[in-house]
């Protein structure tokens, strides 16, 4: 028979129709205004044009305040704010054509906003920041610097590294950081990154010398040290099975690609690649599957018990 | 040794979500290159009848493996070596009956391997991709009426809902799950043909969204339906005027929310902003028009739960007053 579950009651089915009804009816309106620019934009003056984006902000900025930043709509508030600052700056370097480079925006939208973050105390603003500080980081090594892909992404990937730790260190200490939701969106991107290094390392026919391309030796030790912080930062402390998960799968898409680029190279008998590879593929995934079954039973208390089961597809 | 690593005629254990993935690509990748050396070493001039052979033989192994030895690293394998055996035999029903006889032979075989494949995995990916086949036939297959996905949608439709609102076998939820994913998927392919007519998918979504409603009447004693209503309502009738998909995204989001599948729930999350991105695209209105609508719809939500919240206040003070 199916899994008894307890049907949620009626405040339950209150409060999660409310948060639908907040995300969807600010999503809708935050569209509603992108779209009457789009519609208008050619016919209004610049002052209008200015004026209408930094007025939204001090709109958002001043409905924050109005329901206070301890509800959900203030802090969704000052989270529009906050990205309606982006969308002034943008509004501005476009009537101005100022000349800037396009990551200096970025610089700036993630300066300036930095304050409302930290006053905030509101997880998806946090990572809002973070991503508008990674496209900064990155449209600056593609602009500025000569660097390769590999290079830019391992960087990148560092920095996101180094967010992760940041996030682990305050979680200790505040309540708002505590849900891991946050946590897996960083270490993901972090890893992922640093896995698209890696696989770029290993693409590589024939390496670069060290002097001119330090970062070119530096991405699969980083990833290897990253994906082993991170596993056993997720099952020592945080008992964190989905942050287990993006390691293995990064670790297993990796191991993966090294192993088909070094048969490759090596075996004469085409066809015989693909056995090999079906037999290393089966083992990889398999392994990585048992491993991290195995640690889902070892950790398994009985909510994350009853979270797999509810999650099992 | 884990329970599920036993030798057993029981079910197995459902694995969670994450282990499930990584099976699911593992068993894929490694199924997909298994059929690639087959063909390539093997079958390539070997007559029809010996892909059907193979097929068989890999299928009914991957059975048997997988019907006696339940520990994860088996099942992944069964996997691998069932997809490798599907190909095989569908490439011999597409070289012998055509088309028409390769779908009708997988959707057989899909039933048949249901209750041999006890890996819900595995049943999973058969349902999900005989549905899907099945689909593709009724567009492209000769001398069908593209029309009849409607017929497909219903029952995709009838199957997530009575799966997961009924106290059915824990067997056929990975079925569910399939149908759920299909009856999500449908909506976006009526889309793309203009031979189709829309208007039974809009009742079919219609009447989707009044059971989930009449349901949830029913399982709730004290069925005080005010905001339940008034969300079914909005979506039933914003889903009626164009986009069908949007009733069976909200729909889906409610059936996980309330039965606890947040797998399903998570599907309704995702496929919700994409009918309605649809849903204003395809408005023959002008883009100003649009930013009015889309302003006017999301103070109504803001303004609901605002209602909702003034409610549940004034119902508070009612009750704490002596």
């Amino acid at each position: 028979m199916q899994k008894q579950v307890a049907a949620p009651d009626g405040d339950e089915w209150r409060v999660w129709i409310e948060r639908i009804l907040l995300l969807l009816g600010t999503a809708q309106i935050i569209a509603g205004i992108f779209f009457f620019f789009a519609y208008n934009w050619d016919d209004l003056t610049h002052w209008q044009k200015l004026g209408l984006t930094q007025g939204f902000v001090v709109l958002a900025a001043l409905g924050a305040r109005v329901a206070g930043l301890n509800s959900l709509v203030g802090k969704l508030s000052l989270l529009a704010a906050g990205a309606l600052v982006g969308a002034s700056f943008a509004v501005y370097g476009q009537i101005y054509q100022t000349g800037a480079d396009a990551f200096t925006l970025f610089a700036s939208w993630a300066a300036v906003i930095v304050g409302w973050v930290l006053i905030a105390r509101f997880a998806a603003f946090w990572i809002l920041w973070a991503l508008i500080v990674n496209l900064a980081l990155a449209l600056y090594l593609d602009s500025v610097t000569n660097l390769q892909s590999t290079e830019q992404n391992s960087l990148l990937g560092l920095l996101n590294a180094a967010f992760l730790v940041v996030h682990e260190v305050v979680r200790q200490r505040v309540a708002w950081l505590a849900q891991a939701w946050s946590r897996q969106v960083l270490m993901a991107t972090c890893l992922f990154l640093l896995a698209v290094a890696s696989i770029d390392v290993v693409a590589a026919r024939g390496w670069p010398a060290f002097a001119e391309r330090p970062l070119f030796y530096f991405a699969i030790p980083a990833f290897l040290i990253a994906s082993l912080l991170s596993a056993l930062w997720s099952r020592g402390h945080g008992r964190d099975l989905v942050g287990l998960f993006i390691v293995v799968l990064s670790l297993s898409a990796v191991a993966w690609y090294a192993a088909f680029r070094t048969i490759d190279e090596w075996i004469e008998w085409e066809e015989g690649l693909l056995l090999i590879m079906a037999v290393i593929t089966l083992a990889i995934f398999g392994l990585a599957g048992w491993w991290l079954h195995r640690t889902w039973l070892q950790l398994g208390s009985a909510k994350q018990t009853e979270s797999g089961q509810h999650n099992a597809g | 040794m884990p329970a599920d690593a036993r030798t057993s005629t029981q079910e197995p254990r459902r694995l969670p979500w994450y282990v499930a993935i990584l099976h699911g690509l593992g068993g894929l990748l490694s199924g997909g290159l298994l059929i690639g050396f087959l063909f390539v070493s093997l079958l390539e001039d070997l007559a029809p009848p010996v892909f059907a052979i193979t097929g068989a033989v890999l299928i009914a192994s991957a059975a048997a493996v997988a019907w006696f030895r339940k520990h994860p690293f088996v099942r992944l394998f069964a996997l691998s070596l069932s997809i490798a055996g599907h190909g095989a035999l569908a490439s011999y029903l597409e070289e012998t009956f055509d088309f028409d006889g390769l779908v009708l032979g997988m959707v057989l075989l899909a039933i048949i391997l249901y209750a041999l494949y006890r890996d819900p995995l595995h049943r999973f990916l058969s349902v999900f991709g005989t549905l899907l086949l099945l689909a593709t036939w009724i567009v492209d297959g000769e001398g069908l009426d593209p029309n009849a996905l409607h017929a497909l949608l219903l029952l995709v439709s009838a199957a997530n809902l009575w799966i997961f609102t009924t106290p059915a076998s824990d067997r056929i939820r990975p079925a569910g799950y399939a149908a759920a994913i299909v009856m999500l998927l449908l909506p976006l392919m009526i889309l793309d043909g203009g031979a189709i007519d829309w208007r039974g998918a809009r009742i079919i979504a219609v009447i989707y969204a009044a059971s989930i409603l009449w349901l949830l009447q029913r399982a709730y004693a004290d069925f005080r339906g005010l905001w339940l209503a008034v969300v079914a309502v909005g979506g039933v009738a914003m889903g009626a005027v164009t986009t069908p998909g949007l009733a069976f995204a909200i729909g889906v989001l409610v059936i996980g929310f309330w039965r606890g599948e947040r797998l399903l729930t998570a599907l309704g999350l995702l496929f919700l902003p994409v009918f309605l991105i649809v849903f204003y695209y395809d408005l023959d209105i002008t883009l100003l028009e649009k930013s009015f609508m889309l302003l006017a719809g999301g103070a109504l939500m803001l303004g609901l739960r605002q209602a909702l919240v003034f409610w549940e206040r004034t119902r508070h003070r009612a009750e704490e007053t002596p």
